[in-house]
């Protein structure tokens, strides 16, 4: 049996302090009583469930605890009168200092704001089902290949086995997400769009129907069949207008007109990962890659049959995995499959970017807390003769303490409220700034969940911020006071509660600035790699060919270089060449070869390259350098013989022993002579190895598939316009899309990178400034309420630079006690970041950086105060009070 | 008639759900009784502060319970009514009643 589940120890803690204290057993054992019951219906209800529980029963027990605590003589008083009393006294007072209000609301509600925005978007992303019938059941299935590790792909054939033979699964659908090209008039320029293309399980599998029209029909899903899409909610009203009659047009899409035939529900938004724009049928000839056992290319998902688990389907995929691979031990021997929850496998690839994200909002929250905690109980420090006189004729403690929970309340709903406000847009601003897309279940809104959460952080903050001073509050007595004022020296207890808060400060403030120094770091060595071409000067743009161009190879061909002509002979253009992929941009031909005359295997046992067929040209607008040998060249057409250029990293690995210019591979049914060696190039990541590249004559091995690559400074869109028209010449169904020049491609690429450096470092800088206006603040108080005795010091014979000393040895030794904590918080955080391969930097130099700089900003900032402290007028000290 | 005899709306639930709840009437039974019977949401929190009210205008009081028989159990309070309880819900209930008398049943009959 699994131990009872446990009340989340925020809300035990919550309530404890809420609770009259006769109370907070009974009350504390309802709530774990009445949590367990709501734990059968699921965690998260169960959580939302306390949520709103501890956020209605707080305040109703407040009220009391305040009541039960309070001395007989205000018994009689009405609680919303006092209530009301000191709501103006804290008004008034805030109105009296209104830069210690206002900066206090602004850092809370910054704080608050931030924490609920990133909530809410965790929220749609991890706690949310999937908006499909029965998300459980949804999981993704993968092939696992020892050498090459797991991906969520299946490969055509084997999705078909297991379909028939799977007794777990109900069904096992494929589609594949692409971009394609659309126009909906004639005339207008083209545009990109997400293209998902399904296999006739999908809908089933996911349980959708149509939201209009129909779904696609059998005929529709063979090669050749009619042309038909389907659009999605999302696309269908931002580019239709939800026009319910445009179901039933057709589109210009790249490879010819095709019918819309129905548009999809909104769930459908939401599959996959940041959705797509259109479904169309997926579709292959029989002769196809996708047909052969070999390729691993569509993505697959299934749904566990009623009453199966992961577990049981894992075994039985493991069962038809051994089956496929006596029954065709060449391609399957070493294939395994997987299987994952969907939503799991959704989320999983964010996760560590989310955890970074709250982790960081988190630390800053708590920096921001103390930082006021340490402000309020000096502002409370300073007005203790006044709580001493209301003491001395006649309030009681609780009388005191609910005047300063009050103040503190006020100060913390209106930093919350604002927060909450703000919370939404922020969100809005998080997902739309977010580098790819985030797998949301939903819009990310602010429901009854987030709001809850928001009202929580902000009474959770509340506490922490004033639970010390009020604690506190009880030891200002009348005597005390005034033999307070008598000494004219800060309390020793003060001192060391405000030196704590700078500790904690200064401990969180060192994980953020090492967590933003090796993010940064991490992003600006990733700028610096060299990519092995010259990203600048190139503008790309992606060509569709229409379908009649393709059914004859050498007419594609041509229609393909009279583009690139076309371009080349555009003004301010100093060349064109075209390719099959390009550096990062998605698709690339990964393909198994070996060196002629070898007993390697070709296939998922033997090497592995990555192929680009590529015109002549390529090497040139490029600026890829022939290290050896010589480029391709225009004679290396279809009737020439078979040759490729090989990058170094392909020459090394292949040809080890000898010269590999004249090597000989077998590949893709031919045997191909190596005539040049080309530089490394980066075409995927700037971070992984030199990949073995080849190059290919585009004449040699003709594809559809058409990027341009333009040698030129003239911006992208113009170049677009002005080769659109060219291309109506050559054939006005010629779509082109997808224009950007290439350094922008490459920031693209860096562009999580970026977004982790920027916010971690932006969050940072905040926390390292509230971090030293926090010690300022406590240093310069310090010294403040030390005035009479440092002029007694100054009086006996002191010398002003041991007084300056002192001082800065005092903002230095709290320093020290959040360096430490820091120190070893960071390291910690620093081998998770690795670890999640959000990092790569040296660790160590960065914490010693780090830890430098704020000793030299600390002294820099006591150095304020200690200077002023020095200079302190002896007479002028003792005629202080 | 003592003045602690006045209770309000949600005191007067209270008071109700303690008498079904009978020998059993601890806090989350209590507000389960009112949200099971009045189907709103009820804060276990307001139910307790409500019970420590009442028992101090002396309508209800209580027994501390042995600890849970479990791992870390709490101990509990059970209430039950006292006379002046008693006389608090006759007579809410009564002035209710005197109130509706003679008025059309479409304002009194329950949705």
């Amino acid at each position: 049996m699994s131990p009872a589940p446990v009340l989340p120890r925020i809300a035990a803690a919550l309530l404890w302090l809420a609770s009259p204290p006769d109370d907070r057993p009974s009350v504390l054992a309802d709530f774990e009583e009445a949590y367990a019951e709501q734990r059968h219906a699921g965690r998260g209800a169960a959580l939302c469930w306390c949520a709103i529980q501890v956020a209605l029963s707080i305040p109703p027990l407040l009220v009391r605890r305040l009541r039960v605590t309070r001395t007989p003589r205000t018994q009689g008083a009405s609680m919303a009168a006092t209530f009301l009393t000191d709501v103006r006294y804290a008004a008034r007072l805030a109105r009296r200092a209104p830069l210690v209000a206002l900066s206090t609301i602004a850092a809370i509600a910054g704080g608050i704001a931030a924490a609920t925005a990133v909530v809410s978007v965790m929220e749609s992303v991890f706690l949310r089902p999937l908006p499909f019938a029965r998300p459980d059941e949804l999981v993704q299935l993968s092939t696992i290949i020892e050498r090459f590790g797991s991906a969520a792909e299946l490969n055509y054939l084997d999705a078909d086995d297991i379909r028939t033979q799977a007794a777990t699964l109900d069904g096992v659908a494929q589609y594949d997400a692409g971009a394609g090209t659309l126009r909906v008039h004639a005339g207008e320029p083209a545009q990109s769009v997400t293209v998902l293309s399904v296999d006739r399980h999908l809908a089933s599998v996911l349980r959708v129907a149509p939201a209009l029209g129909r779904s696609f029909e059998s005929a529709e899903f063979v090669d050749g069949g009619p042309d038909v899409v389907m659009l999605t909610n999302r696309f269908w009203r931002e580019r239709f207008g939800g026009d319910p009659a445009i179901v039933g047009a057709s589109l210009e899409m790249g490879s010819g007109p095709a019918m819309i035939v129905g548009v999809l529900p909104p769930a459908a938004d939401r599959f996959p990962s940041g959705g797509s724009d259109l479904w169309t049928p997926l579709t292959f000839p029989a002769t196809s890659f996708l047909n052969q056992r070999g390729s691993i290319a569509l993505s697959a998902i299934g749904r566990l049959h009623q009453g199966a688990t992961l577990d049981s389907a894992q075994a039985e995929l493991g069962t038809i995995a051994r089956r496929l691979a006596t029954a065709y031990p060449e391609t399957n021997a070493a294939r395994r499959f997987g299987v994952s929850n969907l939503q799991r496998a959704m989320v999983g690839p964010v996760r560590p970017m989310m955890l970074l994200l709250a982790g960081a909002i988190a630390a800053l929250l708590a920096i921001a807390c103390a930082n006021i905690a340490s402000l309020l109980l000096a502002h409370a420090h300073e007005r203790a003769g006044e709580f001493a006189l209301r003491a001395a004729i006649g309030a009681s403690h609780g009388r005191l303490a609910r005047q300063l929970w009050t103040e503190t309340l006020l100060l913390f709903s209106a930093a919350g409220g604002l927060g909450a406000i703000l919370a939404g847009p922020l969100a809005r601003i998080l997902v739309a700034r977010y580098p790819g897309t985030l797998p949301l279940s939903s819009d990310v809104s602010l429901d009854v969940r987030v709001m809850t959460a928001s009202l929580l952080l902000t009474l959770a903050a509340a506490f922490t911020a004033g639970l010390p001073t009020i604690r506190r509050s009880r030891q200002w007595r009348i005597g005390a006071a005034l033999a307070r004022t008598a000494r004219g020296s800060s309390g020793r207890s003060t001192r060391r509660g405000t030196g704590l808060f700078v500790s904690a400060q200064v401990a969180l403030s060192i994980v953020l600035l090492f967590g933003g120094f090796v993010l940064l770091r991490t992003f600006t060595s990733m700028a610096s790699v060299a990519p092995g071409f010259d990203p600048d000067g190139v503008v790309t743009i992606r060509a569709t060919i229409p379908a009649r161009q393709r059914e004859d190879a050498q007419r594609m061909v041509a229609v393909q270089d009279q583009l690139r002509d076309a371009a080349a002979s555009l003004p301010g253009v100093a060349g064109a060449a075209h390719a099959m992929f390009i550096p990062f941009a998605p698709g690339s031909w990964g393909d198994g070869y070996r060196r002629a005359g070898s007993s390697d295997a070709i296939g998922p046992n033997g090497p592995f390259a990555h192929f680009f067929m590529v015109s002549p040209e390529y090497f040139r607008v490029m600026h890829v350098p022939i290290v050896r040998g010589r480029p391709l060249t225009a004679a290396d057409d279809e009737g020439g013989r078979r040759v490729v250029v090989v990058n170094q990293s392909f020459a090394l690995r292949t040809f080890p022993d000898r010269d590999a210019i004249g090597g000989r591979i077998d590949w893709n049914d031919d045997v191909w002579e190596i005539v040049g060696i080309a530089g490394n190039a980066r075409h995927e990541s700037l971070w992984d190895d030199f990949d073995p590249d080849v190059y290919v004559p585009r004449h040699q091995v003709p594809r559809g598939n058409t990027w341009l690559l333009i040698a030129s400074a003239r911006p992208a869109s113009a170049l677009v316009a002005e080769l659109q028209q060219r291309a109506r010449a050559i054939d006005p169904a010629i779509l082109l899309s997808d224009a950007e020049p290439m350094r922008q491609r490459l920031a693209d690429s860096a562009a999580p990178e970026r977004f982790r450096a920027a916010i971690t470092s932006t969050l940072a800088l905040i926390a390292l400034g509230l971090a030293l206006v926090g010690l300022n603040g406590v240093v310069a108080y310090s010294v403040v309420t030390r005035t009479k005795e440092i002029g007694i010091r100054l009086a006996l014979g002191e010398r002003p630079a041991a007084v300056r000393r002192g001082v800065v040895g005092d903002a230095l030794r709290a320093l020290a006690g959040g360096l430490i904590p820091g120190t070893i918080a960071s390291w910690i955080v620093g081998r998770w970041l690795v670890s999640a391969s959000l990092v790569r930097t040296d660790l160590r130099l960065a914490l010693a950086a780090v830890a430098c700089a704020f000793v030299v900003a600390g002294a820099a900032v006591a150095a304020g105060p200690a200077w002023r402290a020095s200079r302190v007028d002896p007479v002028d000290a003792l005629r202080h009070d | 008639m003592a003045k602690g005899d006045f209770v309000g709306d949600f005191e007067l639930l209270v008071l109700l759900a303690i008498a079904h709840a009978g020998d059993e009437a601890y806090g989350l039974a209590i507000q389960q009784q009112i949200e099971q019977r009045t189907g709103r949401i009820v804060a276990i929190g307001a139910v307790h502060a409500t019970l420590g009210r009442l028992a101090d205008k002396g309508l209800v009081r209580y027994r501390v319970s042995e600890p849970q028989p479990i791992p870390g159990g709490k101990r509990r309070k059970f209430y039950r009514l006292c006379p002046a309880g008693v006389r608090a819900i006759r007579h809410s209930t009564g002035m209710l009643a005197r109130m509706l008398n003679g008025l059309s049943p479409d304002l009194t009959e329950p949705q």
